[in-house]
């Protein structure tokens, strides 16, 4: 699926007549079949934007479209930063949700959990409630929900922040083995530059809020990606440019402050 | 001195949770039969427990006890069906819109307010003595918590799960079945627990105003008559209906809510179902 964004800007209300501006403007596109991670500081509006392209929130101005359409959630997967799962369903029901909901028989859903547990790393699990799960697996259980989804466009908006630093890159490169169909496009969203480096063919950066587009980096490091990667030269001059561009970011907002302050 | 299992240190010993209250019924009992045998007070104010239990024969073997049980019971479950399921719905509905939120909520209050007991005469008057009135006395009395508890158990359902559902785009009956029920449904639980035992009062203070049958007319008939007994009889079996409901609710919420109990991933992998 291909991601145009254009002049996209998202600002709040706050009390009674301010505004917040939260994101934007914002002009980017997104190739079809790209895993593109969008790099920020806390509160740069990436999570917005996120919502605005699952079709949780409307934009203020400008636009964001899906292969031509406005985001309406249709054919779209999102992996929070929370695993999400309802409490009161097994790890099946929960992985299975997607297919319940578009109306598949429910051996044939389970089927599909089955074939998936052992990727993911669950089994045995199958029959067992969230509250008995770690944090790595409930979002393993996650990710295998949005896996059986099958979405064109994937939205990842922290989804390895809750977790321990070994579980992240465990699972991050996981997640890169099982994205099974090659025209899946990946969006994500994290503040940490090295799962950027490590999982995206491309980087973008976001100056603080409200959030604009300072760099746009291409990873040109080979696939499928290895923990090894991370130790090459190549690597570590891709790190040394994100983090001037992260710097430049957040002084061009320093400096734009100030001349509001003059 | 053995070491307690890590789970359950702080857990009663099962043995003493079973015969605690038994010992606390037989000192009652001990005390009410010393009391009685000493004539601290007439007969037919405090009659000895064997005077009792002969009536419960007696009202038993006539079939008397179980026809105006039955009676009760049958008034009890009209209004805790009907009142639980109005209550649930209108406070689901209140929950939806604004408009009905602000419409209903002041009857609401007013209506919870006002004793019970004012309005069984008006209900007698409206529907006759019959099971009508006594039913929706139960049923207006029982509203109230599973009313108030569906609100809450709704206002619980958490943002980041309708975020969810809204991505899958789920139909309006799906994020009902599959989001909103089960959300609420600990709330709906509890509510239900407390209108369970609610529905029996409400019900009795229908038969005290008039009624030709029921336990609560039973105690009236007794205490008319002094019949002491009696009136401790049907007092007794009203408790034991009380129970008996509450228990099966009590059952219910275990088997609906088993989610809630599941402990950690240590038990889990206790129950042996996990292999490496």
């Amino acid at each position: 699926m291909k991601v145009q964004v254009k002049d996209l800007q998202v600002k709040y209300p706050v009390g009674s007549a301010g505004q917040l501006e939260a994101l934007g403007p914002l002009d980017f596109t997104l190739a079809a079949g790209s895993f593109v991670a969008l790099l920020g500081p806390s509160g740069c509006g990436k999570s917005t934007l996120v919502r605005v392209l699952a079709g949780l929130l409307k934009p203020t101005q400008g636009v964001a479209l899906l292969d031509g359409n406005q985001p309406d959630g249709g054919g779209t997967g999102i992996l929070f930063q929370d695993a999400n799962l309802l409490p009161w369903r097994r790890v099946r029901d929960n992985m299975a949700l997607p297919l319940e909901l578009a109306g598949i028989a429910r051996e044939t859903r389970y089927d599909a959990v089955r074939r998936l547990l052992s990727v993911l790393g669950l089994e045995g699990f199958e029959m067992a409630w969230p509250a008995e799960l770690s944090g790595g697996m409930a979002q393993r259980v996650a990710i295998g929900r949005v896996l059986l989804q099958e979405p064109d466009l994937l939205l990842l908006d922290e989804p390895f922040g809750a977790l321990d630093a070994i579980t992240r890159e465990q699972l991050g490169l996981d997640l890169l083995r099982f994205r099974a169909r090659a025209a899946q496009t990946v969006l994500m969203v994290t503040h940490d530059i090295n799962e950027a480096l490590l999982l995206a063919d491309r980087v973008l950066v976001l100056s603080l809020r409200p959030g604009r587009l300072v760099a746009d980096l291409a990873v040109p490091l080979p696939r499928p990606r290895r923990l090894e990667h991370t130790w090459s030269q190549q690597y570590v001059n891709l790190l040394r440019q994100l983090r001037a561009a992260l710097g430049r970011g957040a002084a061009e907002q320093m400096r734009n402050a100030v001349q509001e302050v003059r | 001195m053995t070491r307690p299992n890590s789970t359950d240190v702080y857990a009663r010993s099962p043995v003493s949770k079973r015969l605690a209250p038994l010992a606390l019924i037989a000192a009652v009992l001990l005390l009410w039969q010393i009391m009685s045998a000493l004539q601290v007070y007439p007969v037919f104010i405090i009659p000895p427990p064997a005077a009792v239990l002969q009536k419960f024969v007696a009202v038993s073997l006539d079939g008397s006890l179980l026809h105006h049980s039955l009676v009760t019971l049958k008034a009890v479950l009209a209004g805790l069906a009907g009142g639980a399921v109005a209550g649930a719905a209108l406070g689901y509905l209140v929950e939806r819109s604004a408009l009905l939120e602000d419409a209903l909520t002041p009857f609401v209050v007013a209506l919870q307010s006002t004793p019970i007991v004012a309005w069984a005469p008006l209900l007698v008057i409206w529907f006759g003595s019959g099971l009508t009135s006594k039913a929706i006395t139960s049923a207006l009395i029982v509203f109230f918590p599973t009313f108030v508890n569906t609100v809450v158990g709704m206002r619980n359902v958490p943002a980041s799960l309708q975020d969810l559902l809204r991505v899958h785009r789920a139909t309006r009956w799906q994020v009902l079945t599959v989001l909103e029920i089960p959300a609420a449904l600990p709330m709906l639980l509890g509510g239900l627990k407390i209108s369970a035992t609610l529905a029996v009062i409400g019900a009795v203070v229908g038969e005290f105003v008039s009624a030709d049958a029921g336990l609560g007319f039973l105690i009236t008939l007794a205490r008319s008559r002094y019949d002491t007994p009696l009136v401790l009889v049907a007092v007794i079996a009203l408790a034991v209906i009380a129970r008996i409901l509450y228990g099966i609710v009590s059952m219910l919420e275990r088997r609906l809510l088993a989610w809630q109990h599941s402990g950690t991933r240590a038990s889990y992998l206790q129950k042996g179902t996990f292999q490496e």
